[in-house]
């Protein structure tokens, strides 16, 4: 090996242990075929390599950027924080299917390669300082999705989600893609006589034409917005999220739910940070989208009947609020740590109610029964109090009400738009967030003030260690980081290290 | 040991959570040896704590209350929002802490015995550790909005624990009487910490770099001063703050709650509304000294709002004929002599008395617990009577409980009290009506007193033995008391747990019988206390010079100073005077009526009736009705105030409102069906979306290229 790759290599250390732990696991799955015990096993080592590529991201989150691979991938505290909340993103999703899978007969071991292969394509994405780089980063999480979505493969509906989420994230990675192209040759001049799709290249490169944007790189930055508006769920390239969400099994639908939203914008953070130079020639489009993604996803989820399904428009209404955030981040530099800091203390608290109220659904689900409708959970409060009352505390915190981390978060985002001056899409969000509080708190009246008929869940049918632990330590987190937002200062922190404008 | 003063809030809320989750399970042993346990050690870290504070740089420690938090790395530190999580130690906090856990820990012991037999025991002990970690908070946070967070702690635990009977409509609609009226008090605590926001920009009392208030006060006295602006906007915040004290602390116009509360069990009134909840006012004004000598004309409100309670609830503790309520107005009478002493300046005799009524009250309140426990519930004096004889430790005690509060020499009430009355007879305006006021409020005091002493002690026995158990037997089942209930339970069920108890004996012949060992022992301990703290202390000024670094110093002070009109001891002489004449009259009144233990007969009762103008009978009118403050709030705020909260939600809240929004929720979840008929399943429609979209963002942004541009 070449002496001098080992720095970069250490420097990716975390992303590279979950890769090889992805291969380890799906190897030695299939090496122990016949062992009865294997998938726990597997599911055993892919904790153990989440805990390992935790360790090192966590012990290097005060480290300053490094710059790797030519200029391709950065590491600094922003990257390093957000795989923090995707390993422990993964470590939820590998704990919630270890009994889910095998109540439903999928209980493969290519789950949690897969899980630890998209991880690592999403930590990816957060670290990319390179537009190609980054494209390789969404397949890396995006092909291990279409998979996953189809995991249950005697299921119709799974297979039905996978095959749109497939096709439709083919489409948009053409978008993607001749974004990257025309960004390309819209930064002609930026490196020698061609263009770049460096970040950082872009970025001086704005800086020298003295904010003045050109038409190729705005259609160029348009398109490119449509792939990475695809993998977050912004309105209205998210129209497969329901599908896919209510089809796919739960545990890959918390996941999904989750780590691609992360992932995603976690990209866009980086992206859009490059593109501040010219932000006011592109802000106001994503204002909009942030508004109609707010609007639309609350909207529709008042409608929805199906559990999953509303916690699918739940999610992008979710997306909207970070969106906000971003138009935060790059409307005036005043605003711009606060608004990163607040968007990773958003991801983090979304992923912890996202993982948690995910988890109260497959800690419902029977064997041959998953508990997905609103008429699955009437009278919960009678039959399950437990699970009743965790849940109430994950919708509480997705509307964000006091003391829970849901509020903390948006209180954050709030603030950081306010810094920045945009009073309009601030107002917009207190409002989109007051309809959400009908929809979350439907949930908490159908289990608490509905009387149980025969649909109703009863009792624990698929509690297990896993998803005792997930759903335990989130609605604990939930509480914990709503009482005590500051012990999250490091993940704040960490936003200072990324480039400034 | 000022670094581990989160154990003072961890300890018992410790015991909360154990109780609360687990207390029911692992029955009533494992709770009282939690509950008691856990304040009992809280109490050992609050001596220890109050032993090391001289050591302390100007008598002051900050202490984290969580992990991740200090100074610098606040709770809340969010949109320009800080707030800290701490405690800070100095001797005002201290001292309460010792009264809160010191005396809660007697309490709680106490309630072991009282409660042995409720069903909902474990419930009990959690409201009260729940009360404890609260009080706590409100006495040693170090800010206001750890402060209200206690207030608001307490407020609910007081809620909780007077309606702890809540099968009974009474006990409930007490409950939330006390929990409604404190909300005015506390919306007036709200806006005068929201006062002090806007003036210095933070909540924190004090801070080590000196931006906390009451640095920036003294750094300003030290300076060229305040300007008038901030002066007038501190007045308007002390005016806030106090309207919250007269809410919690049970003073004119808000002091109806109190007599109510005590539906509550009587540990629950001792512990709460004698000794530590109804003095957080009190506490509160002191800690906002510095902010309240800089505005003498609240402090002067203070005084007179002070006064006046003092003196009308002495008034109707002269007719009450439950032995409770007599308490509870004295209560009330006694917090308003607190607030008088704050009113003049001097904040630690306000805090002295706090401390002795701490100890006096909580003993006659626990004393008439026991009373109540061996009448088998019942509270109403005129049905007692003869009990010298009968109960002759808890005579003992309650005799001291008496002496004490009377004022006379040589016990606490007299110390602390007198010291109130000489320096409110140092105001340079109204020195003199204070003091006459006061003085005439202390002779109310001993008479109404010695009175609660006669009827239930001295007089003859105006019930039958026998009787009393022979209905509590035969009732119990159906009985609406449940203190009454348990106690029966006790003897029909449970006899043999007290076998070897020398009570035990008494009572299987149908005889009145001494209260249990748990329920004395604390009573011995307050008795002691009562009797000596006030002359350990109050003679050699040693409380005064304890308490001073919490305090804002003279210099401070904008309150014009006199000249008290006695010489201490000429005033010494008078109290005991004062003191003296209460009792007298009382013995001269209901010593030659023992058999009835009235004064006046049912005779002159039924004259009274018939002319209900004549002087005797409309001061005997205004007393019982409370000088009418109830059946004004009840004609002002339920009547009146009925109908127009009838208007507001007939025509307002369900013609406007719910239409407006009942019309927007339609409008949402129409535009919600409407979107949803764009998904239709079919990938096809799906991607032409996002097509469309994808255009649209293209030609968006290209349009505003060419607008920026050009």
């Amino acid at each position: 090996m070449n002496p001098n790759m080992t720095p970069n290599l250490m420097a990716v250390l975390p992303t590279l242990i979950i890769m090889v732990t992805g291969m380890v696991v799906l190897i030695g799955d299939s090496c122990l075929k016949g062992w009865k015990s294997t998938k726990s096993l597997s599911a055993i080592v892919t904790l153990i390599g989440i805990a390992a590529a935790g360790f090192f991201a966590l012990s290097r989150i005060t480290e300053d950027s490094i710059i790797v691979f030519g200029g391709a991938v950065v590491i600094d505290s922003f990257s390093n924080g957000t795989a923090l909340i995707l390993l422990a993103t993964a470590a939820f999703a590998t704990l919630l299917a270890m009994t889910y899978l095998e109540n439903k007969n999928l209980n493969l071991g290519e789950y949690y390669a897969l899980v630890l292969f998209s991880t690592s394509g999403s930590m990816l994405m957060a670290s990319a300082n390179d537009l190609i780089v980054l494209f390789i980063a969404i397949e890396i999480l995006s092909v291990a999705l279409y998979v996953l979505a189809g995991f249950a493969r005697t299921d119709e509906k799974s297979e039905e989600s996978a095959l749109k989420y497939f096709l439709l994230g083919a489409f948009a990675a053409g978008f993607l893609l001749y974004g990257i192209a025309l960004i390309y040759g819209g930064t002609a001049g930026a490196a020698g006589n061609g263009g770049t799709t460096n970040l950082t290249l872009i970025s001086e490169f704005l800086r020298h034409t003295n904010g003045v944007a050109n038409p190729m790189l705005m259609a160029g930055i348009a398109l490119l917005l449509v792939g990475l508006g695809f993998k977050a769920g912004l309105v209205p390239f998210h129209m497969w999220t329901p599908d896919v969400y209510e089809g796919a099994p739960t545990s890959v639908t918390a996941y999904m739910a989750a780590g691609a939203k992360i992932g995603a914008f976690a990209a866009i953070v980086r992206v859009f940070n490059a593109f501040i130079p010219i932000s006011p020639y592109w802000l106001i489009a994503l204002q909009v989208l942030a508004v109609l993604t707010m609007f639309g996803g609350n909207l529709l989820a008042i409608v929805q009947e199906n559990v999953k399904r509303m916690l699918a428009y739940s999610s992008i209404a979710h997306a909207g609020y970070l969106l906000v955030g971003v138009c935060a981040m790059a409307g005036n530099p005043r605003a711009h740590d606060t608004a990163l800091g607040a968007i990773l203390f958003y991801l983090f608290g979304y992923m912890l109610v996202t993982m948690g109220s995910f988890g109260i659904l497959i800690w419902l689900s029977k064997r041959g029964h998953d508990c997905t409708t609103m008429n699955d959970l009437k009278g919960l409060a009678k039959t399950d109090p437990t699970a009743a009352y965790t849940m109430l505390i994950f919708m509480l915190s997705l509307a964000g009400i006091p003391l829970t981390v849901g509020f903390f978060g948006k209180l954050q985002i709030f603030n950081a738009s306010l810094m920045a001056g945009q009073v309009g899409i601030a107002i917009s969000m207190a409002v989109a967030s007051i309809i959400s509080v009908y929809y979350y708190l439907k949930v908490v009246w159908t289990m608490c003030f509905q009387e149980p008929d025969g649909n109703t869940v009863e009792g624990r049918a698929t509690s297990s260690f896993g998803v005792n632990v997930t759903v335990g330590l989130s609605a604990i987190g939930c509480v914990l980081f709503g009482i005590l937002p500051q012990t999250l200062q490091f993940l704040i922190n960490a936003s200072n290290s990324i480039m400034r404008p | 040991m000022a670094e581990n003063a989160w154990l003072l809030i961890w300890l018992p809320l410790f015991g909360f959570l154990f109780n609360a989750f687990l207390g029911k399970r692992l029955g009533k042993g494992a709770v009282s040896v939690v509950a008691c346990g856990s304040v009992g050690l809280a109490f050992v870290v609050a001596v220890l704590i109050t032993l090391q504070l001289n050591g302390l740089p100007e008598h002051r420690a900050y202490a984290p209350l969580i992990p991740f938090t200090s100074p610098s790395h606040p709770w809340i530190d969010m949109a320009g929002l800080k707030i800290g999580f701490g405690l800070m130690l100095d001797p005002l906090s201290a001292l309460m802490a010792l009264i809160i856990t010191g005396v809660g820990f007697l309490i709680h012991v106490y309630s072991v015995g009282y409660m042995k037999d409720d069903p909902e025991y474990a419930r009990f002990f959690t409201y009260l550790n729940l009360f404890i970690v609260m009080m706590m908070l409100l006495v040693a946070g170090d800010n206001f909005l750890l402060m209200f967070v206690g207030w608001e702690g307490v407020g609910t635990c007081s809620y909780l624990l007077i309606s702890f009977w809540y099968t009974e409509v009474e006990n409930a609609k007490a409950g939330n009487k006390a929990f409604i009226v404190n909300r005015v008090g506390d919306l007036g605590f709200s806006l005068g910490m929201m006062t002090l926001w806007s003036i210095f920009g933070t909540l924190t009392y004090r801070t080590a770099d000196g931006k906390g208030i009451f640095d920036v006060i003294m750094a300003s006295a030290n300076g060229k001063g305040l300007d008038a602006t901030t002066l007038s906007l501190i007045t308007l915040a002390c005016f806030l703050l106090f309207v919250g004290a007269i809410g919690k602390s049970a003073q004119i116009p808000l002091w109806v709650w109190l007599p109510d509360a005590m539906a509550g069990p009587t540990p629950v009134s001792a512990l709460i509304h004698a000794a530590t909840m109804v003095t957080a006012g009190v506490v509160m004004l002191t800690r906002c000294s510095f902010l309240f000598v800089l505005a003498p004309d609240a402090l002067q409100f203070v005084a007179w709002t002070g006064l006046a309670t003092a003196f009308v609830g002495a008034t109707v503790g002269l007719v009450q004929t439950d032995i409770k309520k007599v308490l509870a107005f004295s209560t009330v009478s006694q917090l308003g002599y607190m607030f008088l002493a704050c009113g003049v300046g001097n904040f630690s005799a306000g805090m002295f008395h706090v401390t002795t009524h701490a100890f006096f009250k909580a003993l006659l309140f626990l004393g008439a617990g026991a009373v109540i426990h061996s009448m088998l519930g019942e509270q109403d004096m005129r049905k007692m009577g003869g009990l010298k004889k009968r109960l002759p430790k808890t005579y003992l005690v309650m005799f001291i409980g008496t002496w004490a509060i009377s004022g006379l020499l040589p016990l606490s009430g007299f110390w602390s009290k007198d010291e109130i009355l000489h320096s409110a007879s140092g105001d340079p305006q109204f020195g003199g009506i204070f003091y006459a006021v006061g003085l005439f409020t202390a002779v109310l005091t001993a008479f109404y007193m010695c009175r609660m002493m006669w009827k239930t002690f001295y007089s003859e026995p105006r019930f039958v033995e026998a009787d009393l158990y022979a209905h509590a037997h035969g009732n119990y089942l159906d009985s609406p008391d449940p203190v009454q209930h348990s106690h029966a339970d006790a003897h029909g069920t449970h006899a043999a747990d007290e076998t070897g108890h020398a009570a035990h004996e008494a009572h299987a012949d149908g005889k009145i019988h001494e209260s249990p060992a748990s329920m004395m022992v604390p009573l011995y301990i307050l008795a002691v206390f009562a009797a000596l703290f006030g002359i350990a202390f109050g003679p050699s000024h040693a409380f005064e010079k304890f308490l001073e670094p919490s305090l804002a110093p003279a210099s401070l002070s904008k309150l014009a100073v006199g000249h008290p009109l006695f010489n201490i001891y000429v005033g010494y002489g008078l109290s005991t005077v004062a003191a003296i004449l209460g009792i007298g009259f009382a013995y001269a009144i209901y010593n030659s009526r023992r058999k009835t233990g009235e004064w006046f007969s049912e005779e002159t009762k039924t004259k009274w009736e018939q002319r209900p103008y004549s002087p005797p009978a409309f001061l005997y009118d205004t007393f019982v009705s409370k000088w009418g403050f109830d059946a004004f709030y009840n004609f002002v705020f339920v009547k009146i105030g009925g109908v127009i909260a009838n208007v507001l939600w007939k025509v307002i809240d369900n013609g406007i409102i719910d239409n407006l929004t009942g019309g927007l929720g339609y409008l949402a979840g129409g535009l919600g069906k409407i979107f949803r008929r764009a998904q239709t399943g079919y990938v096809r429609n799906y991607a032409l979306v996002m097509l469309f979209g994808a255009v649209v963002l293209v030609a968006g942004m290209l349009a505003t290229w060419s607008k920026l541009t050009n």
